[in-house]
């Protein structure tokens, strides 16, 4: 059946589909997944409730800082505290990224293929999709406060390749093995 | 593609209360089929089946030649359910929705869409939570038709609205029927309205088809007088007191 997508918004889709579609591809779940991060990406734009979950991440942001000055000023970067600290605002904002893809706001704990019941998806893909967006968003954010984690580090004078050097990551990495099996509840009619 | 929209091959499925037994029927394109039958009936059922609500059945269900189980994308993307327990982002606007669930179709057109809102004075900016039964009926319409499917699923739609817009929801489906070449599997109580639009029907009763037929060998069929075996069916459900003239 021809493509006849109209509307505006569906146009940016459309282009990445026919570039992936006309291109000889050895993968063709690779064309299809990218159609379908794009729009994962327009529906969290578009969510009413969009703004106040940005404004979430970046609150979260604003007490990672916040933690980070105050444990510059005490020298106590390299405290196990600062793990665990991290972990938790790692869970929370990367609970603010993936919620608005994997649930709905009026029954928080359904499926996460109900509103799409009737909707042709590619169950699979659709899930990768979510995996690769809250991969990517965990890398994104780990980052500068892997930075600052070592600067703070040379201030305390602690060795920075050492386990306390790579706080951070590790902490993204256990959080997002929580997001991880979240995601995979939500979508548990896969398994069954 | 097959001419056939709906293919109905020996269905058969059980509750501990409730079952369907032996359910064969088609739908070709371009047609409506009017479903009757009493609550209880099996008509839902039949409706669930074809979402893969339920599964676990014996026998196959094909829309546009499509298995049902097998190639639920595909049969997803051709068909329309049209009913009160309908998914979508009650949170959300029809604008919404239709971005969030529209582009996954292949051939969506929000123009449509939009036209279609207008024409049935539906507010684009209202959360679906706060439309009424009817509003909501008359969205789905909308959403169903941007997407150009081939076969119509609605369950109950025109109970509960007014007058006007069911004259209008009737001409909408004989303009579907017209120009899309798409069929529709319409259920209702209401059989004024089968009577100005339906093709074919099919009466089910306890789980089981009573008969599944064109309006016209119907017709003809009432008039010469009933076949013996409908007669004896139609006679034992008055016995067991399901179709008292009296009460109804």
């Amino acid at each position: 059946m021809q493509k006849t997508f109209k509307s505006d918004t569906c146009q940016k889709i459309l282009k990445v589909y026919v570039r992936s579609t006309s291109m000889v591809c050895r993968n063709e779940e690779i064309m299809k997944i990218s159609v379908y991060l794009q729009l994962d990406k327009l529906h969290r734009k578009k969510l009413l409730t969009t703004d106040i979950r940005n404004l979430g991440i970046g609150v979260v942001g604003l007490i990672l800082f916040s933690g980070f000055i105050l444990n510059l000023g005490l020298c106590t970067i390299d405290k196990s505290p600062v793990f665990v600290f991290y972990l938790t605002c790692f869970i929370v904002a990367q609970s603010f990224y993936i919620s608005p893809l994997i649930t709905v706001y009026e029954e928080r704990y359904v499926s996460i293929f109900k509103k799409y019941k009737n909707v042709p998806i590619d169950k699979h893909l659709f899930l990768q999709s979510k995996y690769i967006l809250l991969t990517k968003f965990s890398l994104l954010f780990v980052l500068p406060v892997q930075l600052l984690h070592f600067a703070g580090l040379v201030r305390t004078d602690t060795a920075l390749i050492s386990v306390t050097g790579f706080w951070p990551i590790l902490a993204m990495a256990a959080s997002l093995l929580v997001q991880l099996v979240f995601v995979r509840i939500m979508a548990r009619e896969l398994w069954r | 593609m097959t001419e056939k929209a709906l293919e109905f091959q020996h269905v058969s499925f059980a509750w501990p209360d409730f079952s369907l037994t032996d359910v064969s029927f088609s739908l070709e394109r371009g047609y409506l089929m009017g479903l009757v039958g009493f609550n209880g009936a099996g008509k839902s059922t039949l409706f669930h089946l074809m979402e893969n609500k339920i599964r676990n059945y014996k026998g196959s269900i094909f829309i546009d030649g499509f298995d049902c189980r097998l190639q639920e994308p595909k049969v997803k993307d051709n068909t329309a359910f049209i009913s009160d327990d309908q998914s979508y982002f009650y949170e959300e606007t029809a604008d919404g929705n239709a971005d969030f669930l529209g582009p996954y179709y292949s051939d969506w057109d929000k123009e449509t869409f939009r036209h279609y809102l207008d024409r049935f004075e539906i507010s684009r900016t209202m959360k679906l939570k706060e439309y009424s039964r009817g509003t909501f009926i008359k969205f789905q319409l909308a959403f169903a038709i941007a997407h150009h499917p081939l076969l119509y699923v609605m369950d109950e739609p025109t109970a509960g609205l007014d007058p006007v817009f069911r004259y209008d929801f009737l001409r909408i489906l004989q303009e579907i029927l017209d120009k899309e070449n798409a069929s529709v599997l319409l259920s209702t109580h209401n059989t004024g309205d089968l009577d100005k639009i339906a093709d074919y029907i099919t009466l089910i009763d306890n789980g089981q088809i009573i008969f599944s037929k064109d309006v016209e060998t119907l017709s003809d069929e009432f008039q010469a007088g009933l076949k013996e075996r409908e007669r004896f069916q139609i006679r034992h459900l008055f016995q067991k007191g399901r179709w008292n003239v009296t009460e109804r």
